[in-house]
């Protein structure tokens, strides 16, 4: 394989880099799943991450399990107990960051992966929510990691299965939601977005060397706000490379 | 109560035949691990009819494909996904004048629902799905406002599945079930549900269960039947007995890219499901097809044995 990182490896190393060190997580299936046991083994990060079967481990496990839940996860791990432990938690505010995947994101962070097209007819139905909802609910700040094209990334997802800012500013607060949570950044295979303060819109702040301003406009399917700041993200080291490939093999990408 | 606890023993055909009736709602247990293969499969072989569906992360494929199912109360399941409505169960299940219906629910919604049910109280509150699209198209939820803060709050009902059917690694005779690794919502199911059927890897002697009390999620009087079902959630994965069957399991569970996704799964029920009379019979057929070596590799080889705890007492 090429020394080269290639789009979906640079998204995963870009997210693993955003983890904060010394925080509890609650990852989600699939992309995010890979990329915190990357970063734990890796940047050597202090994580307590919890999953939503009912399982936190603060340490890697000694091999990604090919699903969620399989053994090598509950191997060594600290707790292992129901989901309603596991939820409640990040209900009583106790959880900094939640970190989700989906099949479709807009321009408000809210993520769908529910099904594509009218509800009562879709065109592409996908397993179902899970607890994707949970954690962009209840944990207080939601990284997002997901491929995006002009069909994924959108003015408006078809299903709203995990909130982000809803409609705009103040939405959450008034749907009811913990106040103060939300969606603090969308990871893609071509950059990444943070979220505007005051108007909750999500912007570009970085993108990967190759990747021009005018790719990501075509692979957006809204008029997507650009920092002045934007800068160019440091190219993956041929060591994270080899790392993160180590991790990868044992992933079945279907399950995400 | 009602049964002693040698009457409970029995095989999965009698516990199927006897407590699992057309038109139950049924919990089948396990997040991924522990799935009730065993189960499944006979309540598709029985051909119960216009059943409801509850389960968390759930392989229910066999289910819709043997037309059991009516309505599936959904937080994720494989079994209602599809790239091409064309080549999906639901599609398969339609064209048998089966409309499927979908009750959407997120994990912890669902999960809220049993604690509900196991709690005795009509409905529970939360914070979560609040502002999302589950509340447009599912009329069992609902938003109100809190008698104390008048704070939004999500309201769902409680929920009392007919039978919860759970797979554990093991129960005694009188369905004292222990189970270890991720409970999921195993514990409170049970705790729910009207009658229980424990399926189980082995079934130990009482003492092996009261030297380890703490593992036991669900307690014998509740129980309705024990089976013991070894290889019972094959190809999915028991904690400490064997790993997912991963190659074997993506042969039904998810819609190729290309190819009839219902010629799959049709060939797959004839030859695993309808082709076998029982779990002993498909883990026979399983040996016979791909060889006793490749069923050994995966069970759990390397083992982790937790430090002894002490249960004794004093005195004489």
């Amino acid at each position: 394989m090429s020394e080269k990182a290639t789009p979906f490896e640079r998204m995963i190393i870009s997210a693993a880099r955003e983890l904060p060190n010394n925080t509890t997580i609650f990852v989600g299936v699939g992309i995010p799943l890979y990329a915190t046991i990357f970063a734990m083994k890796y940047y050597n990060l202090n994580i307590t991450a919890l999953i939503e079967g009912g399982n936190c481990r603060t340490i890697p496990p000694r091999r990604p399990p090919i699903i969620m839940e399989a053994h090598d996860w509950i191997t060594m791990a600290d707790w292992n107990g129901t989901m309603i432990d596991a939820f409640s938690m990040a209900q009583r505010g106790l959880i900094e960051y939640g970190f989700i995947s989906g099949g479709q994101c807009d321009k408000y962070g809210n993520v769908n992966s529910t099904c594509a097209g009218n509800y009562h007819k879709p065109f592409l139905r996908w397993p179902g929510g899970g607890g994707a909802g949970d954690v962009a609910s209840l944990c207080k700040k939601t990284i997002i990691i997901m491929p995006q094209n002009k069909l994924r990334l959108r003015e408006r997802v078809d299903f709203i299965t995990a909130p982000g800012y809803l409609d705009g500013p103040g939405a959450r607060e008034r749907a009811g939601l913990p106040p103060g949570t939300g969606p603090i950044m969308l990871i893609t295979q071509l950059g990444v977005y943070r979220f505007d303060e005051n108007t909750k819109e999500l912007y570009l702040s970085g993108y990967y060397s190759g990747v021009t301003i005018e790719e990501i406009k075509q692979n957006t399917g809204f008029d997507v706000k650009i920092s002045p700041k934007v800068r160019e993200i440091e190219e993956p080291t041929p060591d994270e490379i080899k790392n993160l490939r180590e991790i990868l093999k044992h992933a079945p990408m279907v399950f995400t | 109560m009602g049964q002693s606890s040698d009457d409970k023993v029995m095989t999965m055909k009698e516990a199927i035949k006897k407590f699992v009736n057309d038109g139950d709602t049924i919990w089948l247990g396990g997040i991924n691990h522990h799935q009730a293969m065993a189960a499944m499969h006979e309540i598709a072989r029985q051909k119960k009819r216009n059943l409801t569906l509850i389960g968390l992360i759930l392989d229910a494929s066999v289910l819709f494909a043997a037309k059991c199912v009516k309505k599936i109360l959904l937080s994720f399941s494989n079994a209602v996904r599809y790239r091409s409505y064309e080549n999906s169960l639901i599609k398969l299940c339609e064209d048998e004048g089966i409309h499927i219906e979908i009750e959407e629910y997120s994990n912890f919604a669902l999960s809220l629902r049993l604690l509900a049910g196991s709690l005795g109280i009509p409905f529970i509150v939360t914070k979560t799905l609040l502002g999302t699209d589950y509340l447009k198209v599912n009329p069992n939820i609902k938003v109100i406002e809190c008698p104390f803060t008048g704070e939004k709050l999500l309201a769902l009902p409680a929920l009392n599945p007919d039978v919860a059917i759970i797979h554990v690694q093991r129960s005694d005779h009188a369905g004292n079930a222990q189970k270890w690794g991720m409970i999921g919502a195993d514990d409170i199911a049970a705790k729910a549900a009207k009658k229980i059927i424990v399926s189980c890897e082995e079934i130990v002697e009482p003492d092996v269960i009261r030297r380890d009390p703490n593992r036991t999620i669900i307690m014998g009087f509740r129980v309705n039947a024990v089976v013991e079902e070894p290889w019972g959630a094959h190809p999915w994965f028991v904690y400490g007995y064997y790993d997912v069957d991963f190659p074997f399991l993506s042969r039904y569970i998810i819609p190729p890219e290309k190819g009839d996704y219902l010629e799959i799964i049709r060939n797959y029920m004839n030859e695993w499901v309808y082709g076998v009379e029982s779990r002993r019979e498909y883990i026979e057929k399983y040996i016979k097809v791909y060889g006793r070596e490749r069923l050994e590799s995966l069970k759990i080889k390397h083992k982790i044995s937790s430090g002894e705890v002490n249960y004794g007492y004093t005195g004489e």
